[in-house]
């Protein structure tokens, strides 16, 4: 009973932290969610209400990084890239807040729609659970060749392979003798916040700081909002057109059955098949929107729980990156051998906590976005500065690697993260492929020396 | 990407773009290191406290908490600090014709319009939203 108290209030501050996290443009999901999701984890929250949390953050960063996005013309996050394009549409027409109301609309049909659905899908594939944890090493490995063969820097990843498992098991080698233990928080951190650092030491370094200098400042334009809304909870269903309605279900649908690709690359598949079979501007901007922002929370919910369910390692890019921390969360969590979510919950128990953690986002998120956007983004982009926003997440970074490694273990966050962001940012190294070549990297060089 | 117009800075400071927004150089230093200094103070701060006051098993999970503690009031001070470095335009009215959007866009209107009156539910929620005069209006004036 206890348990199912800490979920119900963790899984309120997580939909409250993360409604306003949204907010923030350019918030990477990783790089947020993961720290986030550690602290909670090693704070000692039951299993069940670690699922919960995660859940309930999930589905509200979702729901609000459709603020920014519509309203501003920046994406929220990465997942909202590929709306920005109707989005932009919508908001040179004046009416940004039609397109937020039916991006969040959808994004609620799209998570309740997911989360059996995957689940289902999950307790299906969990009889090839063994095969895949007894060859874990050699499908991360075949993993990361796929990855990096369908990422931006296509030959670069692949041959960077073994070096980058190398540096990997060698810094692990030093690390583990000064601390006696070996890291893993410290790893995973540094990959996370890759992009990031790699910002930060181009400003510092004088030969790369043209490419990221700016003469003037960013300038964001916020429409009008042009009505308000009556009531505090609208009905999604009554937002969207019944056709939009079943656009979104069905999108959601298909899209809970993948796990292994990525939700980028679905939401843009999906608005796609939507938005070319639907005529008129306005129509197709707001069906697709609407489309892509429920496949946002599918394919994020499908591609944590299916792996997380079925075989308890991470085997998809949300379970590699924003979900990491469910898998290995050491020493509470890891995945070699699994000893997470995996195997201390049951299927039952992940129908009944996801429910929760989406429900009580839904309960906050939906409301406050259809109701205060507008005003909290107002807030947000005239009193936060960037500067205390990126100040915080290294913070952050920085105790939790201390925390677990001392000052070895914020050494190695930073090279990795100095390392992994450059790779990242000029060859395209994709962050899924960094993460995927971490977890087979000890496999890999074990193989390759014979130890 | 985003649709960031430039307005000329009033001071001669050059920005830095930090994951899709502008910052000054020296105060992101002064930022980074405030919120490193409290969030690990605060952390020894637990250590050093919490052994006195509460089980030891728990003494890391306390010390971690308090540091993140520290990491939001870095946030707090920071924010109270500096004044962001970007513009916010509150645009008002959308006066703009939208047939010159939609010519912008390469779109054609008269389309737009027959789509919209084939389809009686978008026309419903149009009028709902009250933008459907947007649509038609002129075209009534031309009429006129």
């Amino acid at each position: 009973m206890s348990q199912l108290v800490i979920a119900i209030i963790l899984a309120l501050i997580a939909a409250v932290l993360f409604t306003l996290i949204g907010l923030i443009s350019g918030s990477d999901e990783t790089a947020i969610l993961v720290p986030i999701t550690l602290i909670v984890v090693l704070l000692g929250a039951p299993p069940v209400a670690v699922f919960a949390f995660f859940m309930a953050a999930v589905l509200s960063k979702h729901l609000t990084h459709a603020i920014p996005t519509a309203l501003m013309g920046v994406p929220g996050d990465t997942t909202a890239a590929p709306m920005l394009e109707h989005a932009n549409f919508m908001r040179r027409i004046g009416m940004p807040h039609i397109a937020l109301r039916k991006m969040i609309s959808g994004g609620i049909i799209g998570a309740f729609i997911a989360l059996p659905l995957s689940l289902l899908f999950a307790v299906f594939l969990s009889q090839f659970g063994n095969f895949f944890q007894e060859n874990a090493g050699i499908i991360f490995t075949a993993a990361a060749v796929l990855i990096g063969y369908f990422s931006k820097g296509r030959w670069a990843s692949i041959l960077l392979i073994l070096p980058i498992a190398m540096m990997f098991q060698g810094l692990d080698m030093v690390s583990s003798t000064v601390v006696g233990e070996h890291l893993s928080i410290s790893f995973f951190l540094g990959i996370a916040i890759g992009p990031m650092l790699s910002d930060l030491l181009m400003a510092s370094s004088k030969s790369a700081r043209p490419e990221v200098k700016r003469d003037e400042m960013n300038v964001y334009r916020l429409a009008p909002e042009k009505k308000t809304w009556s009531g505090y909870f609208p009905n999604p269903f009554k937002v969207l057109t019944r056709k939009q309605s079943t656009a979104v279900a069905g999108t959601s649908f298909i899209s809970s059955f993948t796990f292994a690709l990525s939700p980028v690359g679905m939401t843009s598949l999906m608005g796609e098949l939507v938005g070319s079979r639907t005529k008129g501007q306005y129509k197709k901007a707001t069906s697709s929107l609407a489309t892509m922002n429920g496949v946002t929370e599918s394919t994020y919910i499908a591609e944590t729980i299916i792996p997380l369910v079925a075989f308890g390692i991470p085997l998809s890019p949300v379970a590699l990156g924003p979900a990491a921390a469910l898998f290995n969360a050491p020493p509470i969590f890891t995945s070699e051998p699994v000893n997470n979510l995996h195997n201390l919950m049951s299927p039952l128990e992940f129908l009944l906590y996801g429910l929760i953690g989406i429900v009580i986002a839904s309960f906050i998120a939906y409301p406050f976005s259809m109701n205060y956007a507008r005003k909290a983004s107002v807030f947000v982009k005239k009193h936060i500065n960037q500067e205390a926003i990126v100040a915080m997440f290294i913070g952050i970074v920085v105790l939790l690697s201390f925390y677990e490694g001392g000052l070895a273990g914020t050494l190695v966050t930073f090279t990795i993260a100095a390392i992994g962001g450059m790779l990242n940012r000029f060859l395209g190294v994709g962050i899924g492929v960094l993460f995927m070549i971490f977890y087979g990297s000890s496999w890999m060089i074990s193989t390759l020396f014979g130890l | 990407m985003a649709q960031k117009d430039k307005l000329t800075a009033a001071k001669q400071e050059s920005y830095v773009e930090v994951i899709g927004d502008t910052v000054l150089g020296k105060h992101l230093i002064t930022t980074i290191i405030i919120s490193v200094f409290l969030s690990l103070g605060f952390f020894h701060l637990g250590k050093f406290i919490f052994p006195k006051v509460a089980p030891e098993n728990m003494v890391q999970s306390y010390s971690l908490l308090l540091g993140i503690a520290g990491s939001l009031i870095a946030l707090l001070v920071n924010a109270l600090l500096f004044k962001p470095k970007r513009k916010l335009l509150e645009s008002s009215g959308t006066t703009e014709e939208l047939s010159i959007i939609y010519k912008d866009l390469q779109l054609d209107l008269e389309d737009e319009r027959e789509s919209i009156t084939n389809d009686p539910v978008t026309m419903e929620e149009m009028k709902e939203q009250g933008i459907y005069d947007m649509f038609f209006s002129d075209e009534e004036d031309r009429k006129e």
